[in-house]
This record gives C-alpha cells, structure tokens and sequence, in this order.
C-alpha cells in the first residue's frame, strides 16, 4: 500500500476492538503530517495483531488515537460495545481503564520518586478501588509479572533493571483488569536476552487474563513471534493483514518482502530473498515524508514492481490467500520463497 | 512418446532414448498418418536427420521435434505458402527469429503445417493444400487457423507445434482438438525479419501444447525482447516456467456466457464453461457472472479493418513480386471478396480510425480488469464444425458465419491482452470443447498459473482417442 480497505474485518465474529477509519492529522507550521490515513482494524478476544512497520508509519500514532491519547482527527473506535470517540472526559476515563498501554521507555514511565508497591497500584487509586490496594493483592501481581515481591517491593525505578521497570508497567497495566492491552515497542528498550522474558510474560498474561492484544513493533521476529495476525503499516497506510503463521514465506506486499529482507535468517544466509532487490544501499533510503505523501499508492516511490496504476489509484485490501489481504496492483505469488514451487513442475535446465 | 516436450527432452538428457529415436519417431508418424490428417504440407526430413547427427545445440529441449505453421514464420529452404495459390512455391532462404529461438533451444524442425488462406479462416481447409482433418474426428474441422499445428499435436505427431493467432487461431484449433493454446501479449514475441502491418500488433506467434508447462517453458524461450522491436510486452517479474507452476492468488474471474455481439453460444458450451468456473470455485477463486462490456461493433470495425489494410498490402506486394497482375485463381474466392472490398473502399481516415477504436475497445475491457483479475468465456460459441461448414469457395456463407466462430477470441486481439483457451470437456459427438480466458496486457503468467491449476485438478487428455 499501502492502500485501505476493510475486507480484512470480521464482522461477522464477536470482537474485543474495532476500529474504523482512523485518520490521525496533526497540523504543523507547513502543512499537515498525515501519521494515519485510514485505518481498519479489528481484533478478536483473546487474539493478538501485532502492527509492523518502520519508524515514522505510524503505528504508534495509531496505537495512541485508539487509546484516545489524543483522540484521532476522525474515525471510530469501540471498545466492545462502547463507542470511545466523543466520550465525555468521565465516561472516557472508565472506558480507558479497560484498555492499558505498555511502552516502550519503561524507566521514564514510572514515576522516579514511588515505590514498586506504590507503583503498582497507581491506577487503582485512581479510581478508588480500595480493595484491591491490598499488600496480598500487590504481591500476587508483581509474582504474576516474574518479579520477586520481597526483592523489588520497596525499590524505587532507579534501583531496578530496563527488564524489570517493563514487568512494573505491565503489572501496573494488569491491576485494572484491562481487555485489551496496547503494547508499544514495549521490548526494543530492552536487551535482546531480557526480550525474550518479557514477550513470553505478556503472552502468559494473555493466556491467563484472558486479554486481547494489540502489539506495535518493527522488529519482524519479535512481532511474528507473538501475534496471532500482523498488520504491515507504511505511511499512515495497510499494506498487508496476514497470519503470522508462515508469514516468511507468504507475504506478497512487496513492503512486506522488503522488511523481511532486513531481517538476517538462516534462509537468507546464502541469498537475499526473492522479488525485492534490496537496491543497493536501501536501508538509507528515507521515506517520503508523511507531509506530502506520494498518490495513489504511498510505498510506490520505493516499491521495484510500481507502474503508472500505482501512482494514479489507491489499492484497496482483497484477500488473496484465504486470511491474507494485500493492497497492491501487482501482488506476485513467484515472490514469495521460490523453493515452495513444484521443482518437478519446472524442470527445463539441462544436467550439464 | 512422451507426455510432452519437456518430458521427451527429458528422456532423451537421460539416455532413456536418443534424439535420433525421437526424431525418426515423429517422422514415421507424419508419413504414416500424413494422408488421413494432412496436417503437414511441407517436409525437411532429411536435413532435420543431418542436424540430429550433426549435433544440435544444448538447449532445454535439445531433440524435440517441432513443426512451424505455413503461415507469418520462415523456415529457410521451405516454401511459405500461406495456403494460398499466390505464394504457392514462396521458398524462404533464412529462418524467422523464432524458428532460430526454437533451434537454439535444441528443437528440430520438421516441417511445416497447414493453414487456412491468410489464416482467414476458422477452419483450415485451404484449395491450395486440401482440408485438414481433426484426429477427434476426421469429418470434423481442425479449427484454425493453426488448424495444422493442432492435428499434429493432438494426433501425438510431434509434442508441441508453432502456431499464430490474429483472431483467435491459436486458440481456437486448440479448443477444437482438446490441446493447449495461449496467444502471447502484443509485443511478447518478435515477428523479425518480417516487419508487421497494421495486422502485426493484433496477431501473437507461441505454440499448441498438450501440457501447460510446454506453453510456459517455451514462452521464455522465445519472448526475450529483439532489439528494435516496435512493441515490447511488460517484462515478466520472474520467469514464466516459476510463475506457471506456482499456485495462483485468489483471483477474481469473470464468467461470461454470452457474446459482445449478442450471437447464439450453444448451451453446451455453456455447460462445459460453467463446470471450469465450478472448478475454479472449488481451487478457491472468486467467481461472478458478468457480461463483455465493450462496444462489439467497433471493436470489429477496427479489426477488420486492419486486418483488411494487412491483406491488401501483403497482395500487392505479392503481385509487384512476381511483376503481374491478380489472376482469378491466385485467390479463394473469399479471401477475393475481401480483398476486393477493402481495395474499392478503403480510405486513410478509415485506418486511422481503425487504430483508434481498438485502442478504444483495450480501455472498454481494461476498465473491466479494473474489477476481474480474468475473464472466462467459452472459445468456440458453438461446437466444433464439420469439414466444408466454413467454406471459403461461398464468399456468402463465410460472411454469415465466418464471425461466429472468433466471436469469444478476436477482442484480444484488438485488445493485445494475452488469452488462452484450455480443454474443457467434450460435446455430445465427443469432440473436445475449450474454455478460453482473457488477462490484461502482461499477465501471461497469471494465466499459466491458473492453467496448471486447473490442469492437475481436472487433468485433461490431449491425444485424440486413435492415438493414444
């Protein structure tokens, strides 16, 4: 795309989250910054979409309007039944609770001056939920999120690891009994063997809070690695919603091959994958700018296989393998791992 | 024999069996079944048999023998008829670019095959050369006008034969003897040595095959771009063998039962159409009933036209040839008809328009491609005719019914869009019937694609019954 689309909805299942036609503008000295342009997303209980794209596509923009911090230029999200856009300040409050966000800095999220055990229980005692403040409660929480209650209890943000201010916050988020939990790169502050812990923590949480997820990063591995579905976003637009299950091998955006190209893998160890010729020195290319974002379809002025189409209309979201949307005019199955063709289908080469 | 060219080369790498066996093969069978058929109407057996000895290139089909249409290609030391009585004897001193691809690629050529009179027919039963009969059914036409090419490969005579198709005579002989045919883009494969007219943008050269894969390999052997060329294909994003034997997206198709020109398809037809597109339904493709939405009229005007302006031309440059004037048995008497008309009443401003309104009817259609990745139609509107049905000595009845048969294919060619008709079943009298399936300009590959898919869902057969 990055084009828009909503053939990826469900709308025929029950769903935790939906969002419809997000559009996320912020007005600058010259112009507009155009961070989402439409986004349709929707996620089912006890699912987790992780959100991939490079820095600068907007998908923390996206992540922050769903949570209406601030609420997006136009566009709806429920929450449930709960419609949150145009919700008076008091009735927004309540329905915030039921969606947490988890961030990326998780030393800066915490207020240096608390304790853990105060921490914690912050958002409790905002809303006055007296009951849960309990030691027995704070202690069960931070046992939930790995961490030991007798160690960590009385400790201040500064006197804990990256590793342990993000099991903090996820606690923090976990006291509410949130639905949804919104995560923000919540691991790329983090070492790559702390990542590991904290991505299979969440994923407990899931599993026993019985949470949905929504999981914003532009690491392939780390957002495979724990989402159910991946949206691909470029320039405030979709490019590609498909099941993180084989998506290696099955992404046909040619963005999508072009993230995936950046990532080293035992496959790629011989070649770079197909399709995307990581043009010489690609990694520098910048992207245009979100101020004046390219017509029709916006990843085109980098894209290998971009026609005149690309540039004169938007491509919209169809389904060209059962689960997996694509918004391109020139979707080619030959890109994916060309190892998956039937070698005794084409077997012209000669021996010698 | 083998399953098809790829497998007889394959064999013959292997050591399973030699070239020269393959060759002398398909050699005995021209001769023992040449009479019947009359498939073949020109011969190079003997210096096909020295190349063999004499080593022929490495290529992915080093053996294979082939045979070339009498008609648009040149095979040096074989006369180009065009089955016609004015080019009777035309010898040709140097092969066309795509008889050397051929050679290159290791094929051997045999001969040459049979063709309707300037390919003006959607049967071939030229004066010249004689009826070419269908090896489903020997009262039966061929269809055209590679009518030829298709007896040979559909009697198991050589494995895949060249064929043109500036109306759908690819297409439709492959429909009509249960064979494989794909028209190429405009611009896909060269025609050098022999700059087109103004027919050369609607006309494509490839092949018949019994197998998909034939088709693919074939089309990336012989579709590089020739320096110069006035038309030029989009380049293909990956090769067509890769492409053809990787499983297609979820495509959005388009079925159409009826004709532009509102002309009768007889309800067989339908049916054996219906059941492709059930069959794509159930490899998961998107299916919707639509009708063609181009302005058929115009659509024939330009193309006639051109067509037309193409064989007034290749005439006269005939007659200036030979330094005479046109004799009344140098042309069929339809062909004459159409020759004479175009000559009394053709004007500048009327080819100038006529250049224009295919380009109108390529965005009608492309417009349409906006919302299907393919459109499915039937080839043949009718099932296949019976030898004399399409007689060209009755300017009259040709004019009646000379349309019907291209009615499904001739858009692509106005058009460019690269088209393909596969084996769809067979009619009440058993023989075969063709489902024909039109892309936008460059998307052969999607269309090898779906072939291959449809191909080892449903497997066809392509000898006709006698010669399996």
């Amino acid at each position: 795309m990055a084009g828009s689309g909503t053939a990826h909805l469900r709308t025929d299942r029950e769903r935790s989250l939906v969002v419809d036609d997000l559009v996320v503008e912020f007005p600058v000295t010259h112009g507009t910054v155009h961070a989402v342009s439409g986004l349709n997303l929707d996620l089912l209980p006890g699912e987790t979409l992780g959100i991939l794209g490079e820095s600068g596509c907007g998908k923390s923009s996206a992540g922050r309007a769903v949570m209406q911090l601030p609420p997006p230029t136009s566009g709806s999200v429920h929450l449930g039944e709960v419609e949150l856009t145009g919700l008076k300040a008091r009735e927004m409050r309540r329905a915030r609770a039921r969606m947490q966000l988890v961030l990326q800095d998780p030393v800066s999220a915490l207020n240096p001056r608390r304790k853990v055990k105060d921490l914690v229980v912050e958002g409790l005692e905002i809303w006055g939920w007296a009951e849960r403040r309990r030691d027995t409660f704070v202690d069960e929480l931070l046992t939930s999120v790995g961490l030991d209650p007798e160690s960590v209890r009385e400790k201040r943000p500064h006197e804990l690891s990256g590793g342990q201010c993000q099991r903090v916050c996820i606690a923090r988020a976990l006291a509410l009994d949130p639905e949804v939990l919104i995560c923000d790169e919540p691991v790329s502050s983090l070492d790559v063997s702390v990542q590991a812990q904290i991505l299979n923590l969440l994923e407990q949480a899931r599993e026993r809070y019985g949470l949905s997820m929504v999981f914003i990063a532009h690491d392939v591995a780390v957002v495979k690695n724990i989402s159910d579905r991946v949206l691909v976003m470029y320039l405030g637009k979709t490019c590609e919603v498909l099941p993180s299950d084989g998506l290696e091998r099955n992404a046909l955006h040619p963005y999508t091959r072009l993230l995936l190209a950046s990532v080293p893998s035992e496959a790629d160890a011989d070649r770079a994958p197909a399709g995307v010729e990581a043009a010489p020195g690609s990694k520098a290319v910048e992207l245009p700018s979100p101020l004046d974002p390219p017509s029709g379809c916006r990843f085109r002025t980098r894209c290998p296989l971009a026609t005149d189409r690309c540039a004169a209309e938007e491509p919209r979201l169809r389904e060209l393998r059962p689960g997996q949307f694509v918004a391109c005019h020139h979707p080619d199955p030959t890109l994916a791992d060309p190892t998956l063709a039937d070698p005794t289908l084409a077997d012209p080469t000669p021996e010698e | 024999m083998y399953d098809d060219a790829i497998a007889t080369a394959a064999a013959i790498r292997s050591g399973e069996v030699s070239a020269r066996e393959v060759v002398e093969d398909a050699i005995g069978r021209i001769e023992k079944d040449g009479p019947t058929l009359n498939a073949v109407v020109a011969e190079r057996f003997e210096r096909a048999l020295a190349e063999v000895d004499s080593g022929l290139p490495a290529g992915p089909l080093q053996g294979v023998p082939t045979l070339v249409k009498d008609l648009g290609m040149q095979v040096a030391g074989l006369p180009l008829t065009r089955g016609s009585r004015l080019w009777d004897g035309d010898v040709q001193t140097v092969d066309s670019e795509l008889v050397r691809r051929y050679r290159a690629a290791g094929m051997v050529v045999l001969g040459m095959t049979n063709s309707p009179e300037l390919g003006k027919n959607a049967s071939t039963e030229p004066l010249l050369h004689g009826p070419t009969r269908n090896p489903w059914s020997t009262a039966h036409s061929p269809g055209g006008s590679s009518g030829g090419a298709a007896a040979a490969v559909s009697a198991g005579l050589v494995p895949v034969a060249h064929g043109n198709d500036g109306g759908g005579s690819i297409r439709i002989p492959a429909s009509a003897c249960g064979l494989f045919g794909l028209k190429p883009s405009r611009g896909r494969v060269t025609t050098y040595p022999v700059a087109g007219t103004l027919a050369a943008p609607l006309s494509a050269n490839h092949v018949l095959t019994r197998s998909v894969r034939d088709s693919a390999l074939l089309l990336d052997l012989s579709s590089f771009p020739m320096p110069g060329d006035a038309f030029a294909a989009p380049t293909p994003s990956s090769p067509f063998v890769e492409q053809a034997a990787t499983a297609p997206l979820r495509l959005r198709i388009g079925l159409v039962t009826r004709r532009a020109d509102g002309g009768v398809v007889s309800p067989e037809v339908v049916a054996a159409v219906r059941r492709t597109a059930a069959l794509c339904e159930e490899l998961g493709h998107v299916v919707e009933e639509t009708e063609l939405a181009y302005d058929a009229d115009l659509a024939m005007s330009g193309f006639a036209t051109l067509m037309g302006v193409s064989l007034l031309a290749q005439v006269q440059h005939r007659l200036a040839e030979l330094g005479r004037e046109l004799r009344d048995d140098d042309l069929e008497p339809f062909t004459r008809m159409i020759h004479d008309h175009y000559l009394a009443t053709m004007t500048p401003v009327q080819v100038y328009d006529a250049n224009a309104a295919v380009q109108q009817v390529g965005w009608q259609l492309g417009a349409q491609l906006r919302e299907f990745d393919l459109l499915l139609t039937p080839t043949l509107p009718l099932p296949v005719p019976e030898l004399g049905v399409l007689d060209t000595t009755d300017p009259s009845v040709m004019w009646e019914r000379g349309g019907d048969y291209s009615s499904f294919t001739a858009v692509a060619n106005a058009t460019g869009m690269p088209a393909m008709s596969l084996p769809a079943g067979l009619d009440s009298a058993g023989l075969p019937l063709g489902a024909h399936v039109i892309g936008d300009l460059g998307s052969e590959g999607t269309l090898l694609a779906l072939a291959t898919q449809l191909e080892s869902a449903a497997p066809w057969e392509t000898l006709a019954p006698s010669y399996r």
